[in-house]
């Protein structure tokens, strides 16, 4: 993989609390001086020709770290990846020099149509074999290794065979990813698919781990039956922090990120939710007796 | 079968019931596991691309209410599903669709007002206008610089964000105060991107909607498709053959050029005259 542009900018992701910063937020963010040391966005939104969102990002990014988390690759597409937009991706990357980059266990993209949803996989030997192949040609394409998140999910597929966790064990070892993992996700799709998240983790291999997420989630009916829906819409729930606190003991400090995207709070909402999960941070990395340094895991390129 | 043809007929099915519904894909489920679940992925997609086309669509939105706008943008969605991964792209095929619309044999019986979609049109230009590529505003001075005598040879490089939308109905007071009534009288709306220095080194920039009246919309169609000031001029005399010789009687070219520039919605000019050593010049962008 080709070395990423050298730049003047901070680059590298702390292991500290970052949020995810949404345009509503950005200039407020700006203008408070941007009071967090990392933040994350969705690249997509920024894959624009110019205009005042293009030039806000790279206002940021003249401050603090960035990291790009996609919602298009769509890593599981039986297709492949889409290489103009790999290109467009690419494009943006040496121009933000992010200091982590993220996709997801996912797809998204069939007969070049784009659903908007990250969509579950069938864990199958050919699916692992598909998900490889796009993973090395993203990673390629990017010059900089990427992190894979764990999905959210409330079904799954009778053909699946392997273990989620085991799946993205095996995506790290054969491709050299690393993983995100989101605890909120983890959470949801244990309670949704009724498995045990403490064996989920017992397979994850913690190393890989390069980034945690925190989000709310919501409890809705369907057909009858309660299922929680990962919607970023609310404060981080007991349960998720509870599990948060287990995975943070497990693997140590991570880089953390708050995500909310729906009915976003002002600010300082977002800035409350990030100084929770920080003292939890804090706390173990007293307990390691671990002074705040960047593990090399964390560097994208 | 091949391992990805596998894979590409389970998501080629999953997307089937995303669209439109159709349930054969829930066979290829955990059978322990409701397949009413499934919903739950076609309310997240149908939803969230009915809330791009408002965040898009703001005045539409705003003018049909909620519930009737997000009926035609989940017909539109399953018709016309985005074909990018980059969601501020998607919709620009949605005025065009209100207007070709045929719901009478359809389950959704929504009356689509005339001037919805030239509203459409209207509110895709301003979001196309917010992230259009940027450019540096014509130079005055170089504009200045011409010699008279050659100002008429003058054509004008609008900046990338600049849009045209021409209507027969008063769109643009509708845009401005969602209670308005409109009136079936034609009109064209100019809208670009004003530059702006955002104060910090960073490019800014405020979307501009301007009334025209439907002569100078004539006038500024013929100039914006690369025509000189001379040849505006000429339509102006013989009336455009595009768009009438009424439509274009009553078009001021001085006030135009002067709301373009004021509004600093040119990014250069070229100047035609006989080739010479020196060749063209201009500022072109």
């Amino acid at each position: 993989m080709a070395a990423a542009a050298c730049s003047p900018l901070p680059r590298l992701v702390p292991v500290a609390t970052g949020i995810g910063l949404r345009e509503p937020h950005r200039e407020a963010f700006v203008a408070a001086g941007s009071p967090i040391p990392w933040v994350e966005i969705h690249p997509e939104n920024y894959l624009v020709p110019g205009g005042p969102r293009l030039a806000g990002i790279l206002r940021v990014r003249r401050d603090r770290p960035v990291s790009c988390h996609g919602v298009g690759l769509s890593l599981g597409s039986a297709d492949g990846l889409d290489p103009d937009h790999l290109m467009r991706l690419r494009a943006l990357y040496d121009r933000l020099d992010p200091g982590l980059i993220s996709e997801h266990l996912s797809w998204s993209v069939t007969d070049a149509i784009y659903l908007n949803d990250l969509l579950p996989l069938p864990y199958t030997e050919d699916s692992l074999v598909r998900v490889r192949r796009n993973i090395d040609h993203a990673q390629d394409a990017f010059g900089r290794r990427i992190l894979v998140e764990n999905p959210a999910a409330c079904l799954a597929f009778a053909d699946s065979t392997i273990p989620e966790a085991e799946f993205l064990a095996e995506l790290a070892a054969r491709t050299g990813c690393g993983l995100l993992l989101d605890v909120n996700n983890l959470y949801v799709s244990s309670i949704n698919l009724g498995f045990d998240p403490a064996a989920w983790l017992d397979a994850i291999p913690a190393d890989a781990v390069g980034e945690l997420h925190l989000a709310g989630h919501a409890r809705m009916t369907v057909g009858g039956e309660e299922l929680l829906i990962d919607d970023h819409g609310s404060v981080v729930g007991d349960a998720v922090m509870a599990l948060y606190a287990d995975v943070l003991d497990r693997i140590g400090p991570r880089p953390v990120l708050i995500e909310w995207d729906n009915d976003l709070p002002p600010l300082d909402g977002l800035l409350a939710e990030a100084g929770k999960a920080q003292r939890l941070l804090d706390a173990r990395m007293r307990q390691a007796e671990m002074p705040a340094k960047i593990p090399e895991v964390h560097c994208a390129g | 079968m091949p391992a990805d043809a596998k894979l590409a007929k389970l998501q080629s099915g999953f997307a089937a019931y995303l669209l439109r519904g159709d349930p054969a894909v829930a066979g290829a489920l955990r059978p322990d596991l409701p397949a009413g679940r499934l919903t739950v992925y076609r309310n997240t997609v149908m939803g969230s691309l009915a809330t791009v086309l408002g965040h898009a669509h703001p005045t539409l939105h705003r003018v049909l209410g909620g519930q009737r706008f997000t009926m035609l943008a989940c017909r539109f969605a399953a018709e016309a599903p985005p074909r990018l991964p980059m969601l501020w792209s998607y919709g620009a095929g949605f005025a065009d669709w209100l207007a070709a619309a045929d719901l009478a044999a359809s389950e959704l019986t929504i009356e689509i007002p005339p001037w919805a979609p030239d509203l459409a049109r209207l509110d895709w230009a301003m979001h196309e206008a917010l992230f259009a590529a940027d450019a540096e505003p014509l130079d005055l001075a170089r504009l200045a610089a011409i010699p008279l005598e050659q100002a008429g040879s003058l054509r004008l490089a609008p900046h990338p964000s600049l849009r045209l939308v021409r209507s027969g109905w008063t769109i643009h007071a509708l845009w401005k105060d969602g209670d308005t009534v409109p009136a079936p009288l034609p009109e064209a709306v100019l809208i670009g991107r004003s530059p702006d220095d955002g104060g910090d080194g960073t490019v800014g920039g405020e979307v501009r909607c301007i009334r025209l009246t439907a002569a100078d919309g004539a006038l500024a169609a013929t100039l914006l498709s690369g025509a000189t000031l001379d040849e505006a001029v000429g339509s102006l005399i013989a009336g455009d053959e595009t768009a009438g010789a009424e439509t274009v009687a009553g078009a001021d070219l001085q006030s135009l050029l002067a709301l373009l520039l004021q509004n600093r919605l040119l990014a250069g000019f070229a100047l035609d005259r006989p080739p010479s050593l020196t060749g063209r010049e201009g500022n072109d962008p």
